[in-house]
């Protein structure tokens, strides 16, 4: 037996997402048992079936040296502001922009 | 307007639906494994949702006509009223049946009631998944071990007679078949069925000896099995402790 992983996507602009998993012996058997365990209320329009040892998985010890970088985080919100900021003192002088 | 006789052969799928849901049912949370516990029920549930709709159309009571009929107004084949408690059983029962019952509706796309036509389209699309998981289940389980082969062709073997009389005709085929209001005979359908069954088998290779006369059972003029009287009882429970609760 294999295990599957079940990845669900709605129609439109979202992605796939992870669902669960599933133990079939091949392809054809996961397609057949996946249908009624993950898609019986129409959970989704789109299912990917991946094979488990498909993935190349990628642990804490190698992502973990990048968790203390709060530089990396910007969000825009403090360049967002300083343009509001900008657009509104160019309003008051009655400049152009 | 649905006459007496076209009801009669309605009622005969509607009521195999009916109790093959029911039987389908049993094996919830007892299925061999998980995948296949939500894959049956969901199957029964179709089958129980078939029932419906052509119950719906039979009167306007859907639960006095579901279960507000002496068994002896059944049309029920024998082979959804054994109790198949084996996993084996439940599998090559499913399999016969699927593949008898996608012969049937395809049968009525083209009836006289363009509303009974709406519903075997429906019914079909459903059918494609049962088929699909009766057929590769059964391919899986005789080309599997010699244990799963041995179990799974006994099955067959056990069940094929009682599933032939799922053909037996209802009472005035003759006289719909003559009025133009059935266009295949239920000998018909039989044998298309027999094809189908014969080819999927071959394939795996297990053959059953389709020339032996089929038993007369009688399901479709009203003659029970053994079986209904428990199947009976459990179906109806609900009502005769609330004869308001509904469907």
């Amino acid at each position: 037996m294999k295990v599957y992983e079940v990845f669900l996507k709605k129609a439109g602009k979202t992605p796939f997402e992870h669902a669960g998993s599933l133990e079939a012996p091949d392809a054809e058997m996961a397609k057949l048992l996946s249908r009624e365990t993950y898609t019986r209320r129409a959970e989704g329009d789109e299912m990917w079936l991946v094979p488990r040892d498909a993935i190349v998985a990628v642990g804490e010890d190698w992502i973990a040296p990048n968790e203390d970088k709060p530089h990396r985080h910007n969000d825009g919100a403090e360049l967002a502001a300083r343009r509001r900021q900008l657009r509104e003192a160019a309003a008051e002088t009655g400049g152009g922009g | 307007m649905i006459e007496a006789s076209y009801r009669q052969h309605l009622l005969a799928l509607a009521d195999d639906d009916l109790c093959m849901g029911h039987r389908h049912s049993e094996w919830l949370g007892v299925a061999p494994f998980l995948e296949e516990d939500l894959a049956f029920a969901s199957i029964g549930q179709d089958e129980l949702g078939h029932a419906r709709a052509l119950y719906e159309l039979l009167g306007d009571d859907v639960d006095r006509v579901a279960f507000g009929r002496p068994p002896g107004e059944f049309r029920s084949c024998h082979l959804v009223e054994l109790p198949c408690t084996a996993w084996e059983e439940a599998l090559a029962r499913h399999y016969l049946y699927d593949l008898a019952e996608t012969i049937r509706w395809e049968a009525l796309l083209d009836s006289y009631e363009a509303a009974i036509a709406g519903i075997a389209r429906r019914a079909l699309r459903e059918e494609a998944y049962h088929v699909a998981h009766a057929e590769q289940l059964m391919h899986r389980m005789l080309s599997g071990t010699e244990e799963s082969h041995r179990r799974v062709a006994a099955a067959l073997r056990s069940m094929y007679p009682t599933a032939r009389a799922l053909f037996e005709p209802v009472t005035d085929e003759s006289e719909l078949l003559d009025a133009g209001k059935l266009t295949r005979s239920s000998a018909y359908l039989e044998q298309r069925w027999i094809d189908r069954v014969r080819t999927s088998l071959g394939a795996v290779g297990v053959s059953l000896e389709w020339e032996v006369a089929a038993a007369g059972l009688g399901g479709r003029t009203g003659v029970r099995s053994e079986y209904f009287s428990e199947l009976w009882d459990t179906m109806t429970a609900v009502t005769a402790t609330d004869p308001a609760a509904s469907w």
